[in-house]
């Protein structure tokens, strides 16, 4: 208690100093006054302060007068601050961006009520043989049953994404949801205009079809009008009420986040299925769940088991034995365990690269303090003279480091607000992507402001710290700082700066080339001239003869342009975001991609055939198998496994063909196979058509659409260029290689700078030198040598080391999703030729402007 | 370092609060008054009295208020708070103990 009010009189002590202070010096005025030989009073203001010392709080006096020393210091060299808050802004702005962009995509939770008890499933199925697979939608019916007879959850949440006809025309293709109506209580999701619907609404909106619209559909289909709420607009050309608009920072959950929501009932009748979608077993939806009050992730996954082992007992052809339901919770963004470990694994390694460029500026702005530091040890000493301790002297260098540093910091910060917001919406990021600061961006903005602190004031502290002072007022100065004009230190700065711009460039050029490998024929498929049409004759519940028939009617007109080459049929179109994966339990690191395809799809895409055959016209569905070259190797461990099981140790397919490699759903991923089966005719409600041009595919997609609705004018099929899609993929890579080409070339801008600055300073240290040597009859050429020769062999080691660094980075970022080869020779080289032509032009300029000056005036100046 | 006449380490708190318990007094008042109750024997420094008389306000025991003094200078005038009294009377105890452990030692002698 006594130690609590004796804090608390401190804290009003110094609330109230100017007053208290005040008043000891007129009341020692007057005990002067009062004394018969006032001289002995002594120094007034020593024994003021010895006494406002008691309270604790003169270390913040001084400080404050340190501060406001070095400001007035730093204020004589404007131009200084001005180039050493830009190079430290770069520093920092650089990682504060990236960091928000990992904090907003990776670790902040979906803005979404009570992320935690939150949890999206995942199907799990045991497959044939060892593989096991996940799904990420679930029958229907399995999610009514898991809603009716699941303890563990408090609400089931269901979604079916899907997209649609908007407007009397149709011709505006909007993402929709079809969401259970507990969707937005659930969500805690707000309206912005109107209401949105509810579970309690569930007889009012059996009945009429309703809509809640997103904020941009609104802005874009009503210029956010007010009286956009109770009109009806078409959608899959029927009447719909729109009946509210949902807040702008909602989180649908997923990307691409829908336009517009309706409720799960109507989802029948818009696609005119004329069947009940919630008794159709091959259909799917999107599962999440709310748990029950109390019960942990685990409980809800043991749960959920024990329903499933019941309905799997009901229906056995429906739900295999040992399937279960994976939660991925919220409040980690939906990822499971390893997935967001991979992710923050990378964001981490990606991390220190930023980190590498703060690094640069900030041993480049330390180079610059040692040099100021330099030109102050006379000062310093004087004042060491004059009563001041060595820390005390110390302190105004850490202080002007540190106040550059906070300078730079806070514009850096700004800046890579900024930055972060811009990089969003050049990647088309969602509004409720939260790029706004929060505790963790404070944390990370306060360490890296820190760190760069650190790195610009102790070389130039430790330097001069250890020299004795009282040498420097003897003689000037010179004997005190001989040693610190060595080139050493400083050499030292630039191979450290020409490492990191070697990691970088390198880093760089492996993304540039990935890129690259991407947008030539690194894929093993030709895309180009290909058009798709998915008409999702499944979610409309078409039976497979109606399916067939549709196909075979929608195939005739479409072969009947003559721009037409071929046509094909697959399960899954190439570089689509429906696609179907397996792992095998007994080949690690192996992921398959499994499609269904007709004969010809491995001419039309141009996949050769590189051992066996193809399908043949005999084939029946089922029991052949054509698997990618990385399979055979792989699950096999050798090229040609023709005639063997499929997969390993089952029985139920024979491989008959080995094809070449095609990267049909990830590009450039290294542990992807496929496996391609024949395309029975009971998959046809599943399949979507590929039609090659023989010139050009631009047209294909209307096309492609008139047959559509000639065959079955219900319909709203989805048509596109395999081109755009490819051209879709290649948006983050391209994005993320110009950022961290942009992060390179600003690390070497930087590094650059430090190089000019040594060359510079090692030209006037040695005007001298060279003046003499040039009078002498030295050339040109050694002149520059002699000018060089340390600066240049710290250059080469550090850059030596960045290239090593660059293929730790290539090995690192060597799987997914950036799959970089380190081993690929060309980044290097253009880093070494890059980094020498920069370092050289950065040098270059001192050198000449030596060279250009009379020696003979050099030596008159000495 | 400021010197105190004749005063034993650690008794100047001792001192400044046992004058101050017979009324309010200001900085000069005090040392005048410790140095008129001892005869002159012992004088309080300046350098070491504000300090001292900073202890005590910062611990709670006496209380400083703007006061006149008798030449008709602006000054302060400490006064005894019942913590400083309670601290007086403890140290009162303790110096006693003290003293008399030393008179002890100094007889056997």
């Amino acid at each position: 208690m006594d130690l609590i009010g004796e804090w608390l009189r401190r804290v009003w002590y110094l609330l109230n100093r100017r007053r208290f202070d005040e008043a000891l010096r007129r009341e020692m005025d007057a005990h002067r006054a009062e004394m018969s030989r006032p001289a002995r009073f002594g120094n007034a203001l020593r024994l003021r302060e010895e006494a406002q010392d008691v309270w604790g709080w003169l270390w913040l006096d001084h400080l404050v007068r340190d501060v406001a020393f070095s400001i007035r210091t730093l204020r004589r060299s404007p131009l200084f601050v001005a180039a050493a808050t830009l190079i430290l802004a770069v520093g920092v702005g650089v990682n504060l961006a990236f960091f928000q962009i990992v904090n907003a995509v990776l670790l902040q939770p979906y803005p979404l009520k009570d992320p935690p008890t939150l949890a999206r499933f995942n199907r799990i199925c045991c497959g044939r043989g060892d593989a096991s697979s996940t799904i990420t939608l679930v029958p229907p019916p399995m999610a009514g049953y898991v809603r009716r007879h699941s303890a563990v959850l408090s609400a089931v949440l269901t979604r079916r994404p899907a997209d649609v006809d908007w407007g009397p025309d149709g011709m505006e293709r909007v993402r929709a949801a079809f969401v259970s109506t507990n969707w937005f209580d659930e969500l805690g999701a707000t309206a912005t205009l109107g209401r949105l619907f509810h579970e309690r609404d569930d007889a009012l909106l059996a009945r009429t079809p309703v809509a809640v619209l997103s904020h941009d559909l609104w802005q874009r289909q009503f210029a956010g009008r007010q009286d956009a709420v109770g009109q009806v607009v078409l959608i899959n050309d029927r009447a719909v009420t729109v009946i509210g608009v949902a807040d702008p920072r909602f989180a649908d959950i997923a990307l691409p986040t829908s336009a517009a929501w309706l409720p799960m009932a109507h989802v029948d009748a818009f696609f005119n299925t004329g069947t009940r979608s919630d008794v159709d077993w091959t259909g799917g939806v999107e599962l999440f769940g709310r748990f029950a009050p109390g019960v942990s992730a685990s409980g809800v996954e043991e749960g959920l088991r024990a329903t499933l082992a019941e309905l799997s007992r009901d229906r056995p052809n429906d739900v295999r034995q040992g399937e279960w339901l994976e939660p991925l919770l919220a409040s980690t963004r939906f990822m499971g365990p390893s997935e967001r470990r991979e992710a923050l694994s990378l964001g981490i390694a990606a991390g220190s690269l930023t980190v590498l460029v703060l690094l640069i500026a900030a041993l480049n702005l330390g180079n610059l303090m040692l040099a100021r530091a330099i030109s102050r040890v006379r000062e310093m000493s004087i004042r060491s003279a004059l009563g001041a301790s060595r820390w005390r002297s110390l302190r105004y260098l850490v202080l002007e480091g540190g106040l550059v540093a906070a300078a730079g910091g806070v514009t850096g910060l700004g800046l890579g607000l900024v930055a972060a917001q811009v990089l969003a919406s050049l990647s088309g990021a969602p509004r409720h992507v939260d790029l706004m600061p929060d505790w963790r961006t404070a944390l990370v903005g306060g360490g890296a402001i820190a760190l760069a602190a650190l790195v610009v004031s102790l070389p130039a502290a430790w330097r001069v710290g250890r020299r004795d002072l009282a040498l420097a007022v003897r003689d000037g100065g010179d004997r005190a700082t001989a040693g610190l004009h060595s080139v050493r230190l400083r050499s030292l700065v630039i191979a450290c700066q020409l490492a990191g711009c070697g990691v970088l460039l390198v880093f760089a050029g492996q993304m540039l080339q990935g890129l690259d490998r991407l947008r030539s024929t690194g894929l093993g498929f030709d895309f180009e001239d290909v058009a798709v049409l998915d008409p999702a004759l499944a979610e409309h519940g078409m039976t497979p003869e109606a399916a067939f028939a549709y196909w075979a009617d929608v195939r005739a007109r479409v072969e009947a342009n003559p721009g037409v080459a071929s046509t094909a049929l697959v399960t899954h179109a190439p570089l689509g975001s429906a696609r179907s994966t397996l792992s095998y339990a007994g080949v690690p690191r192996l992921n398959v991609h499994t499609l269904s395809v007709e004969p010809v799809f491995f001419s039309m895409m141009r996949i050769p055939i590189l051992s066996g055959r193809g399908f043949a016209p005999g084939d029946a569905p089922g029991t052949v198998t054509i698997v990618s070259r990385t399979v055979a190797t792989r699950m096999y461990g050798r090229a040609d496994v023709v005639g063997e099981p499929f997969p390993r140790g089952g029985s139920e397919s024979v491989i008959v063909g080995v094809a070449d490699d095609a990267h049909l759903f990830t590009p450039g991923a290294p542990n992807m196979g496929e496996a391609y089966g024949l395309l029975s005719p009971s998959s046809a409600a599943n399949a979507v058509l590929l039609a090659r041009a023989r010139t050009d595919a631009a047209r294909f997609p209307g096309l492609m659409r008139q047959a559509s609705r000639a065959a079955a004018p219900h319909l709203s099929p989805e048509t596109r260029l395999l081109r755009d899609d490819f051209a879709g993929l290649l948006q983050g890579p391209r994005l993320a290689s110009s950022v961290a080409g942009l992060t390179a070339f600003l690390a070497l801008a930087l590094a650059c700078l430090g190089i000019t600055g040594v060359v510079s300073y090692v030209a006037n240290r040695r005007t001298k030198e060279i003046g003499i040597r040039l009078a002498l009859g030295a050339t040109s050429a050694s002149a520059v040598r002699t000018l060089l020769r340390g600066s240049a062999a710290a250059g080469v080691a550090g850059a030596t080391l960045g290239l090593g660094g660059g293929w730790l980075v290539g090995r690192l970022f060597a799987g997914d999703p950036l799959y970089l080869e380190p081993l690929n020779l060309s980044p290097y080289v253009a880093a070494v030729v890059i980094l020498a032509l920069s370092a050289c032009a950065a040098a270059i300029w001192p050198a000449i402007r030596l060279l250009r000056a009379d020696p003979l005036k050099a030596l008159r100046l000495d | 370092m400021p010197r105190d006449k004749g005063l034993p380490p650690g008794s100047l708190v001792l001192l400044i609060l046992q004058v101050l318990s017979n009324g309010p007094l200001h900085g000069y008042a005090i040392a005048q008054r410790i140095a008129a109750r001892s005869n002159d024997e012992l004088s309080v420094e300046e350098g070491s009295l504000y300090p001292a008389l900073q202890k005590l306000l910062l611990k709670g025991w006496v209380k400083a208020s703007p006061a006149v003094s008798q030449t008709g200078r602006q000054v302060r005038e400490y006064r005894l708070l019942p913590a400083g009294r309670r601290q007086l009377d403890a140290e009162r105890v303790e110096y006693r103990r003290v003293s008399r452990a030393i008179a002890a030692i100094l007889e056997s002698v």
